[in-house]
């Protein structure tokens, strides 16, 4: 009897445990609480009903330690230091690192959005804005803010990137601009034309021949994969800036230039074999920095990561003048904020592109600021550690054609299937037009 | 109260919660599933799916069989991931097993080291094999070179050779299938060995005759559990390919449409999600069917 009394107590316990944690997510409200928070919905006020102070949550995936990656450290401060400025207000700026990086600032904002609203804020550090968040207008539009406060040439190239249909949801203080860093001493060395004498994509794939006939043994031309959907890109922004930079479309995908785009490229990718492709250019920089990579596509930013090497790494850009420089998504506020809160998270913007914050982020986390008004060659000249990044910066900031990312422009699940098929045509033997016809099928799917 | 009330209500009770879990964990998400299927649910209406009409009902099955480019090329390999697994992995999980039944000298050891891989992250594993099949420095790039040294192609990305490599990275990883065999194997009676000894049931006959068919509960599950892993393969598709060179699954796609496209396709993504749930069902009815007592009579010609 005994036993079975336990049991019963037991089955209880398990039973109502289950039901209490399936229950909703509030908690019964007592009339004075209800009241309080009647009271703080209706009025925007700058504390809670109890007299705590607000707090504006900004997620970012500067997470790094200093062994790891120093500009993390850096932007740490930075937003620290914002939020010591205002300590003492009424509402409390809290940075938040998230140590999934960038990749998780994106997840968690994909999740909230799923469920209909948005973080405090968040920097997207160049991942876009997803769409879901813009039709839902779930983020905050700045452009009011941004012209009200004469802030356009501050936010640089957000002002016109980044506006959708007059609005801009999002400012990103660092811009992601790419050229590629090549090995001069190993062009020289192997009699290579250099890229500033470039005019078209045949001159690159002839130096590229040229560094792998006469280059040292185990090396290569290029890094493909990644590299080559930046290749293919500039490309199509050389045959026609218009269907780099618009809405992906089937006379597009069908057009006579995305052919011979991806031909080409994918003529050079397979010249250069698939052992040197991969989706990930980083998987490339030990072996450019050790000098068995001739060419490596990647951004301005790299310029930090090859200052100790043992040869001359010199900025360029693509073959005819282009460039890749895009603002991408970065600080993105919430549209349901209070005022208050609202007014710190355009404070945070304005902060992040003063003069000051982005001649530290020039110098201090070696990226290229969005803000026009920094002269980044008289910074430069005071400090050598960044000429290379002030010289790869005004390379692509001048380049006579400057294009979108692809995954911008027409999303990343159609950049994933381009890069697929060229890191595809790699492979010795591969039919290229079959692939080219493989592509252009899917990609019409799609888009559909 | 009478016995049989106070019974009823304790069974109910100690019910109660597994049925509420089964419910909201379970029966809710794919009953979401099935019925967003045959909804509009992307970017533009997230908050509010919106059921297709009777004459649409239809409209996110059509795109995926007949539009979709990937769907079909990932539903051939994750049932022949779930086919491989079957064939290759239940085999060499009950061969184990048995080997370390056997109390040999360092089975313990053996069997501790059989099972650490089982401890990593499938996505470790994928990453451990990323840098094993790397084309410029990996161990199998220099092995297949000495046979074969005019090779220079990364074998992730050979079509058909890419499909093996990917089999490789997960498919001998089986030692908490063949910790559970092994169990069973230890339970059987010392009693029926001495038995069949004496009708001549030594070496694999014994295994054959005894072992095998004492343990046939369980490697009904580790057939089960074997095809659904094959067949819901992602983390070694997503760090060893990508999805490239025809190497797209199933989970693969189904990621591709909610997160990777910039339109967030859930509808879409759940329409492959129904398929997927169907076709595991069918594995394990299938699966059931040829373990079932009938079916093995039958074949035996009882």
């Amino acid at each position: 009897m005994k036993k079975k009394v336990i049991s019963m107590v037991l089955a209880m316990a398990m039973t109502a445990g289950v039901l209490a944690g399936c229950g909703g997510g509030t908690t019964a409200e007592t009339p004075a609480t209800q009241e309080a928070s009647e009271a703080a919905s209706e009025t925007p006020a700058t504390e809670t009903a109890s007299g705590e102070q607000e707090v504006l949550e900004f997620y970012h995936g500067y997470f790094h330690d200093e062994a790891t990656w120093y500009p993390a450290v850096v932007m740490r401060e930075i937003y620290q230091e914002f939020a010591d400025q205002h300590a003492d207000g009424p509402v409390k700026f809290e940075p938040i690192a998230l140590d999934g990086g960038s990749d998780q600032v994106l997840q968690i904002a994909t999740n909230e959005i799923a469920g209909g609203s948005f973080p405090d804020m968040v920097d997207f550090a160049g991942y876009q804005v997803p769409l879901a968040a813009v039709s839902q207008e779930l983020v905050y539009d700045m452009k009011g803010y941004i012209d009200s406060e004469g802030l356009e040439s501050k936010v640089g190239l957000n002002y016109t990137a980044n506006q959708v249909d007059g609005k801009i949801y999002t400012v990103h203080d660092q811009l992601t601009t790419l050229g590629f860093w090549y090995n001069a001493d190993a062009y020289a060395a192997a009699g290579a034309t250099t890229p500033d004498t470039w005019k078209t994509f045949d001159d690159m794939a002839a130096a590229m021949d040229t560094l792998r006939a006469n280059g040292a043994e185990g090396a290569y031309a290029y890094s493909a994969g990644q590299g080559s959907i930046r290749l293919f890109n500039t490309y199509m922004g050389l045959l026609n800036k218009d269907y780099a930079s618009s809405a992906l479309t089937a006379d597009i995908i069908n057009s006579e230039e995305f052919a011979t785009a991806f031909k080409t490229v994918a003529a050079m990718d397979q010249a250069n074999g698939s052992a040197n492709a991969s989706d990930n250019v980083g998987d490339f920089q030990a072996d450019f920095q050790a000098g068995n990579c001739y060419t490596w596509f990647n951004g301005v930013w790299a310029a930090g990561a090859l200052t100790e090497v043992d040869f001359e790494a010199k900025p360029a850009i693509f073959p005819g003048s282009v460039s890749i420089a895009n603002a991408g998504g970065g600080l993105t506020i919430s549209a349901g904020l209070s005022e208050a809160q609202t007014a710190l998270a355009l404070e945070f913007v304005k902060y992040m592109t003063s003069d000051e914050v982005q001649s530290r982020i020039f110098l201090e986390v070696q990226a290229n600021p969005c803000n026009a008004d920094v002269d980044l060659n008289a910074l430069a000249a005071d400090n050598a550690s960044v000429a290379a990044l002030a010289e790869a910066c005004a390379l692509a900031n001048s380049a006579s054609t400057i294009v979108s990312t692809t995954d911008s422009v027409w999303g990343g699940d159609v950049q994933t299937a381009i890069i697929n098929k060229l890191i595809e045509c790699s492979v010795e033997g591969t039919d290229i037009d079959a692939k080219l016809a493989e592509l252009q099928a899917e990609l019409t799917a799609l888009i559909g | 109260m009478n016995k049989k009330v106070a019974r009823t209500i304790f069974i109910i009770l100690f019910l109660i919660p597994s049925c509420v879990c089964f419910l909201m964990f379970y029966a809710y998400p794919i009953v979401q599933i099935i019925v967003t299927s045959f909804c509009k649910w992307d970017y533009t209406n997230l908050n509010n799916p919106q059921f297709y009409g009777p004459g649409e009902l239809l409209t996110n099955y059509q795109y995926i069989f007949t539009q979709y480019p990937y769907f079909w090329e990932a539903l051939k390999n994750s049932l022949c991931w779930a086919l491989v697994g079957v064939c290759i992995q239940v085999p060499l999980t009950l061969l184990v097993a048995i080997v370390l039944s056997k109390g040999l000298k360092f089975s313990k050891f053996a069997r501790n080291v059989y099972i650490v891989p089982s401890v990593i992250s499938s996505a470790a594993m994928g990453l451990i094999f990323l840098q094993l099949y790397n084309a410029r420095y990996g161990p199998i790039q220099q092995i297949i070179q000495k046979f074969k040294p005019e090779f220079t192609d990364s074998i992730l990305l050979v079509e058909g050779v890419n499909f093996w490599a990917i089999v490789f990275a997960y498919v001998f990883f089986c030692g908490t299938t063949a910790i559970m065999l092994l169990g069973q194997i230890h339970g059987i009676a010392p009693e029926l060995y001495e038995a069949g000894k004496i009708d001549g049931a030594k070496g694999w006959r014994r295994e054959w005759y005894i072992t095998i068919p004492l343990v046939k509960p369980t490697i009904k599950t580790v057939t089960t559990l074997a095809a659904t892993s094959g067949f819901l393969l992602y983390n070694e598709v997503f760090f060893l390919t990508n999805g490239a060179a025809g190497t797209k699954s199933i989970s693969y796609i189904i990621r591709e449409l909610a997160i990777t496209s910039s339109r967030t396709q859930y509808a879409r993504a759940n329409t492959i999600g129904a398929v997927q749930i169907v076709i595991g069902l069918l594995l394990v009815v299938v699966i059931n069917a040829v373990f079932s007592e009938r079916s093995i009579k039958k074949r035996r010609g009882e």
